[in-house]
């Protein structure tokens, strides 16, 4: 690892410099030929396996075995449908996707209502350069692993015979969610400027009024930004979803996913089909949301 | 003296849910978990109070706390600094303006986006021997293609550490992109005409003004490996024997199938007071670099410290 460091980093000065002066960078160093032949195989790296699982996913189980990338073999479209209705035995792969969607939904309505309205709350009540003592105890709650929680949390949904329900998960996922919400949008409304506020109040509305009419709808990128981390957050959980969906038609996607290495072991396509199925949703949110991520980031988001 | 009343009331309805939600669901579990971990729990009576016992005993002869600390540490280690070095890498060439840079963005983030059980199960099939991409590509430069890499006890936890860094580098290079964004183009030009060179300028303006950004990501890093549980259970499940057993992996395994609360409550609250010490000692360093940071660099202004995460601003 340590000659990957002294390598890299003059590598990506040399990158750097490529734009600040163009004209006069006539010849090429090493560095920079290393670190843009570093920026093309993580390129590679990166695209491969994600395009792999969609290419995998509708061929059978020998040209999986012989072209692990999945460029050649036939077109094996069954395999979605096998994966959908379930293998003999196994659960089909719709219930899987309910109760993803069951839990996403939720958790971004909890976490979005709950952490937006609190960050208003302080933004207002909290003068300006200070830090609210309330956002450092919403950090401090990040900073808590999930390994510390998750049997007193076990706990409390058994005692409220809400394990199985990928709705009672979500809604669990949600308030965890909630200390980012008010992180990025914290930021987000501390910026937001105070004589449109005092205008608001000047019309007539009320505190709540201006929160719903003025600044919800003019900080929709930052609680776009939200929405998405929350869902890939829900989409992926499974330290959680595994103790609370134990029955197998209570299962998220991401927990159905841990137990279905042996299910299919005869047809690797099938198993494909089902990686695929459980990228494609948050993929396409991802692809058309992405500008957003970036900026909720930059305001400070940090996933769980 | 009625707005300012007002204003209260509106904080303490407006918080209320939201507190109430982080306490039942972060606070009282962190409370609970302490107290379970002094007691001898089967998951179905009422938990008996037996003191330190579960400490001694994960502790003492038998307990194998100690190898799943260092092994988690190792595993931690490997993945955040892979993360790292590469992330920073991708941002300084993002933030070069490279051709195609918001491609590359978006790209680079993309494993972050893929659920993390099917990355695992996509490596675990990558990683076969024979049929497995890994020895596919090996097997084309003529490396051999039998080498079991997550049955060797030796190397799955590095295998597992690489597709943690396959996973979580495009988390790193936004959050470092933004901070390396921060920094005006005029100080660079101003570097420039006073003849420093590329290397120079990289290491003298853009890794000390992103250096608490640097720390804050690492920290961050620490903090999500320390959580690997789903990335190891896809992939491993712990093994071969116990070689990516990590600490959430034993819990999990202590509670939730040997049925055995209070060990596994000692485990966590071992593991959460070691991450609670690392985030610490790292904040206090990114609190002292981000006073260097702004000496060394003539200037770090809210706007660049702000992409730092208001995660590592709020805890410093």
């Amino acid at each position: 690892m340590s000659a990957t460091l002294s390598t890299a980093e003059p590598a990506a000065a040399a990158v750097m410099a490529t734009k600040t002066r163009p004209s006069r960078n006539h010849r090429r160093s090493v560095w920079w030929w290393l670190g843009f032949l570093l920026l093309v195989v993580w390129t590679i790296g990166t695209i491969f396996p994600v395009l792999s699982i969609f290419l995998l996913s509708v061929r059978g189980t020998q040209d999986v075995y012989n072209h692990p990338l999945g460029f050649s073999g036939a077109l094996q479209w069954g395999n979605y449908s096998e994966a959908w209705n379930g293998a003999p035995g196994g659960t089909a792969f719709y219930h899987y996707l309910i109760n993803s969607v069951v839990s996403v939904v939720a958790a971004m309505l909890i976490a979005i209502v709950l952490g937006t309205v609190t960050s208003y709350a302080l933004v207002r009540n909290t003068s300006p350069g200070k830090t609210p003592l309330l956002l450092r105890v919403f950090v401090i709650a990040l900073v808590f692993p999930l390994v510390v929680l998750v049997i007193p949390i076990f706990g409390l949904l058994d005692q409220a015979a809400l394990l199985n329900s990928p709705a009672a998960i979500g809604v669990v996922y949600g308030v965890l969610a909630c200390p980012t919400v008010v992180l990025i949008t914290y930021s987000a409304f501390l910026e937001f400027p105070e004589e449109l506020i005092d205008a608001g109040n000047l019309d007539g509305l009320s505190e709540w009024g201006v929160f719903l009419r003025l600044v919800l709808p003019l900080n929709r990128g930052p609680i776009a930004a939200c929405l998405v981390l929350t869902m890939i957050f829900v989409w992926g959980e499974a330290q959680l979803g595994i103790i609370a969906l134990q029955q197998a038609q209570s299962k998220t996607l991401a927990v159905g996913l841990l137990g279905l290495q042996g299910q299919y072991f005869t047809n690797q396509g099938v198993l494909f089909s089902g990686l695929a199925l459980a990228t494609l949703p948050i993929l396409v949110v991802y692809l058309i949301m992405q500008k957003f991520i970036v900026r909720g980031l930059a305001l400070g988001g940090a996933l769980r | 003296m009625l707005r300012t009343h007002l204003r209260r009331r509106l904080l303490v309805i407006g918080a209320l849910p939201a507190v109430a939600g982080i306490a039942l669901l972060v606070a009282y579990p962190v409370v609970r978990t302490v107290y379970l971990s002094l007691t001898s729990w089967d998951g179905a009576s009422a938990p008996k109070f037996i003191g330190t016992t579960n400490f001694r005993d994960i502790t003492g002869q038998g307990g194998d706390l100690w190898a799943t600390v260092l092994r988690t540490i190792r595993f931690s280690l490997v993945a955040t600094i892979g993360v790292m070095v590469i992330g920073t890498l991708l941002a300084a060439a993002l933030s070069a303006g490279i051709p195609g840079a918001r491609f590359f963005r978006v790209v680079w983030f993309l494993p972050m986006v893929v659920p993390v059980s099917v990355s695992g199960v996509y490596w675990v099939n990558a990683f076969q021997p024979t049929t497995g991409l890994s020895n596919y590509l090996l097997g084309k430069v003529g490396l051999g293609t039998t080498h079991a890499w997550l049955a060797d006890p030796h190397a799955a936890l590095y295998v597992t550490s690489f597709v943690w860094v396959w996973i979580s580098t495009g988390f790193a290079m936004i959050i470092m992109l933004g901070a390396m964004n921060g920094v005006p183009v005029e100080i660079y030009e101003a570097a420039e005409m006073d003849g420093c060179s590329v290397l120079r300028r990289f290491f003298s303006i853009t890794l000390p003004v992103v250096r608490p950004t640097l720390a804050t990501v690492a920290l961050l890093e620490i903090i999500f490996t320390f959580n690997g549980f789903t990335l190891i259970w896809a992939m491993t499940q712990g093994g071969p024997g116990t070689s990516t057993q990590i600490l959430p992996v034993e819990v999990y395994r202590q509670a939730f199938i040997n049925g055995n609360y209070g060990a596994a409550s000692a485990q966590a609250v071992v593991g959460g007071v070691l991450l609670l010490l690392v985030s610490v000692v790292m904040t206090r360093f990114i609190r002292s670099s981000s006073g260097s940071g702004r000496a060394r660099a003539g200037l770090f202004r809210r706007r660049a410290n702000r992409s730092a995460l208001a995660a590592g601003q709020g805890i410093t």
